[in-house]
């Protein structure tokens, strides 16, 4: 069920600032409730599949560990889209939820 | 140091796995070392006993998933773009070859013309220079033996200058007849009586 958002999770998770892969991880894990405790490296394909599309930058830096990071942030499109996404799963929801109501 | 090793053989299992796009799987490799390195460590800071850092270490693996998974993911968008170059490279040369082609021909041609409008005012300076040679032993009445070839110890110089401008003008040579107090001495009937080679 995650699978077709995690774009839109990704997103969403970055709006609050950059962050490396890890530590959206455990945002997702948190924010879900640990409801969406899915496997840690399938974000990665998609945080390079969201920068090829101009959605995410990324950039390596040096942690305090002295390991290199590649920390990602949101570009302006993604911004955009985020809100694009938002809006279409507020009426997408809405009308399920509607649809769900009416069954019952 | 049996625990780094598992970090290690992963990372090689998964830079194997990538080993169809060299620069992803190094950026990959670093990303993910970098991440198990966090988790294991952040797993080590809950537990107290050292020797279950091997433990976070397998935990920390097993959560981030097989690496022949991840690789079949990158597959679809890294061929994707490989192909998307690939195809961008055929084209660029491609047209290249084109345009190379489109230059050859325009460069011939305005090389043709550069040299065929030089060898005709070349020609134009030539042709009555040597024609005024030719006339200039009839004009100044000279015995034809001086210039009769074929004859003994005659003067070939106004002979071969026609034969010359004959293997200038290319085209026209078979045309170009000089006539010597009534001798003939048009190319070909030069060239084959003298066994010359052919221009």
């Amino acid at each position: 069920m995650l699978k077709g958002h995690l774009d839109a999770v990704l997103l969403s998770v970055l709006e609050a600032g950059p962050a490396h892969g890890y530590a959206i991880i455990k945002a997702i894990r948190l924010r879900s409730d640990g409801t969406f405790d899915l496997p840690e490296g399938t974000i990665y394909p998609a945080l390079h599949r969201l920068e090829g599309l101009g959605l995410l930058a990324s950039k390596w830096e040096t942690a305090d560990s002295g390991r290199r990071r590649r920390i990602y942030s949101l570009t302006r499109l993604g911004v955009k889209t985020l809100r694009q996404r938002r809006d279409l799963w507020a009426r997408f929801s809405s009308a399920i939820a509607s649809m769900l109501e009416r069954g019952a | 140091m049996h625990d780094e090793s598992l970090v290690a053989e992963y990372l090689d299992l998964l830079s194997r796995a990538l080993s169809f796009d060299p620069k992803l799987s190094r950026r990959v490799r670093d990303e993910v070392a970098d991440h198990l390195h966090e988790s294991i460590a952040s797993a080590a800071s809950h537990v107290d006993a050292v020797g279950q850092n091997r433990d976070a270490e397998r935990g920390a693996i097993g959560r981030f998933g097989s690496p022949w998974e991840l690789a079949r993911q990158y597959a679809a968008t890294s061929l994707g773009r490989q192909a998307k170059v690939a195809g961008f490279a055929v084209f660029l040369s491609v047209l290249c070859i084109f345009g190379t082609m489109r230059y050859r021909i325009a460069w011939y041609r305005a090389a043709h013309w550069v040299n065929g409008s030089r060898y005709a005012a070349l020609m134009s300076v030539i042709v009555p220079i040597a024609e005024s040679i030719s006339l200039f032993p009839m004009m100044t009445r000279r015995p034809h033996a001086h210039l009769d070839v074929f004859g003994k110890g005659g003067s070939a110089a106004p002979s071969y200058s026609c034969e010359l401008i004959a293997a200038l003008s290319f085209d026209s040579a078979s045309h170009v007849n000089c006539k010597h107090d009534g001798l003939d001495s048009s190319s070909d009937n030069r060239r084959a009586r003298f066994n010359w080679p052919a221009y």
